[in-house]
């Protein structure tokens, strides 16, 4: 009885048989995505015009370095492990810079921590205002290239939802805040925490429960 | 399957042919029950069809077959722990009633009780409890004769078992 029932669900399947757009390759789609980054990265730094000591200040203190590092890891290989999640058979490649990209960001935002607290890196006296206009930034410059790679991240076959959104967040709002990362003159620990590491962090914290409904709507 | 998603039925239905052996091999060897088993290679099978516009002719198939019947397979767990948790079956209706109205199993006719109770169903829980519990139907095969998706059939049949629940409860108090 069910074995036939698998052939007559084998031929409804077969039955006016639709063509389907193939979903384009992980390395298409990540070059768009990329792409966007670099377009908006230049538009932002045209838009902010001539900044004083911006590249001196990434290799002048190592703490930046580290959350360049931290942040860079978190961007592109959280966008690699998002675009990997919906698209079966590239689970191993998924798994490891998933573990990639969130070891980038709890590094950095560990030592980004770690240098606050104790003092290390200045900057202690700025005030707040100033982080929280960082954070608004890197969520904005999220917008394009992380709203394409959730887009992209729709069209595929999504196998668990809610930790594909999870690194789907990171890897979009990691690419908004190493843009603003990347930019931004001002010095401080406690500023690199909230006003760039913390986009990544808190964006994908809200946006999990959301995206990850949306996922398992339309992307199975 | 780069030929499925160009559209050509006769390839797509001999390569759904050709893995279905491999798909019962992968299932049997987590589900012993052969009608259960083969409700989830149905589940594979569809969830194969959603999926196929992410396949990739430069990549090999094995690996993007068993991860999708992988989670297939899981996620049919899952929905069978989730239904067996909230439905009732006929057995169990049938524990509801008095001895008396139980349905005799040699015959395989419903006891007056039972039938009556089906009679007050709405007509869509009726059709889709009666097309699952006495006919004997796979979600997916009663899904595809009452032309809803199986999501919905199941909705009518859960519907359907607490109604009936309901009207057995009430005959005998």
């Amino acid at each position: 009885m069910t074995s036939r029932g698998t052939r007559g669900l084998i031929e409804s399947l077969v039955a006016d048989l639709p063509p389907v757009r193939r979903l384009p390759s992980l390395r298409g789609l990540l070059a768009v995505v990329l792409a966007l980054w670099v377009a908006d990265f230049i538009a932002y730094r045209l838009m902010r015009g001539p900044i004083d000591g911006s590249l001196e200040r990434l290799t002048a203190s190592w703490g930046v370095g580290i959350v360049v590092l931290g942040l860079g890891l978190a961007a592109f290989c959280g966008a690699i492990a998002g675009l990997a999640a919906g698209m079966p058979g590239r689970e191993t490649l998924g798994r490891v810079t998933r573990c990639l990209a969130l070891l980038g960001l709890g590094f950095a935002s560990a030592i980004a921590l770690a240098s606050s607290v104790t003092g290390v890196d200045g900057g202690a006296g700025m005030p707040i205002h100033l982080d929280g206009l960082c954070f608004s930034k890197a969520i904005m410059m999220a917008l394009l290239p992380g709203g394409a790679l959730l887009v992209f991240l729709l069209m595929g076959w999504v196998q668990r939802p809610m930790s594909s959104a999870a690194i789907a967040l990171v890897g979009a709002f990691g690419l908004g805040a190493l843009t603003v990362h990347l930019v931004c003159p001002l010095p401080g620990a406690r500023h690199m925490l909230i006003g760039h590491l913390g986009a990544p962090v808190v964006m994908s914290l809200l946006g999990l429960l959301p995206l990850g409904l949306l996922l398992r709507r339309f992307a199975r | 399957m780069a030929a499925a998603q160009a559209g050509d039925a006769d390839q797509y239905r001999a390569l759904l042919e050709e893995i279905l052996p491999v798909l019962r091999g992968l299932v049997r060897a987590r589900v012993r029950d052969s009608g259960a088993a083969e409700d989830v290679v149905q589940n594979v099978l569809l969830s194969i069809h959603r999926a196929r516009h992410t396949f990739r002719p430069e990549r090999p198939f094995g690996p993007w077959l068993r991860a999708i019947a992988r989670n297939a397979v899981v996620d049919s767990f899952r929905q069978v722990g989730r239904r067996l948790e909230r439905e009732v079956g006929v057995e169990a209706i049938d524990q509801l009633a008095a001895p008396e109205a139980r349905r005799p199993p040699e015959d395989g006719t419903l006891s007056p009780r039972l039938e009556q109770a089906l009679k007050s169903l709405p007509e869509k829980q009726r059709q889709a409890v009666e097309l699952i519990q006495l006919q004997g139907l796979s979600v997916a095969e009663a899904a595809a004769v009452a032309r809803v998706s199986a999501g919905a059939l199941k909705v009518r049949a859960h519907r359907g078992y607490k109604a009936l629940r309901r009207a057995l409860a009430g005959v005998d108090h």
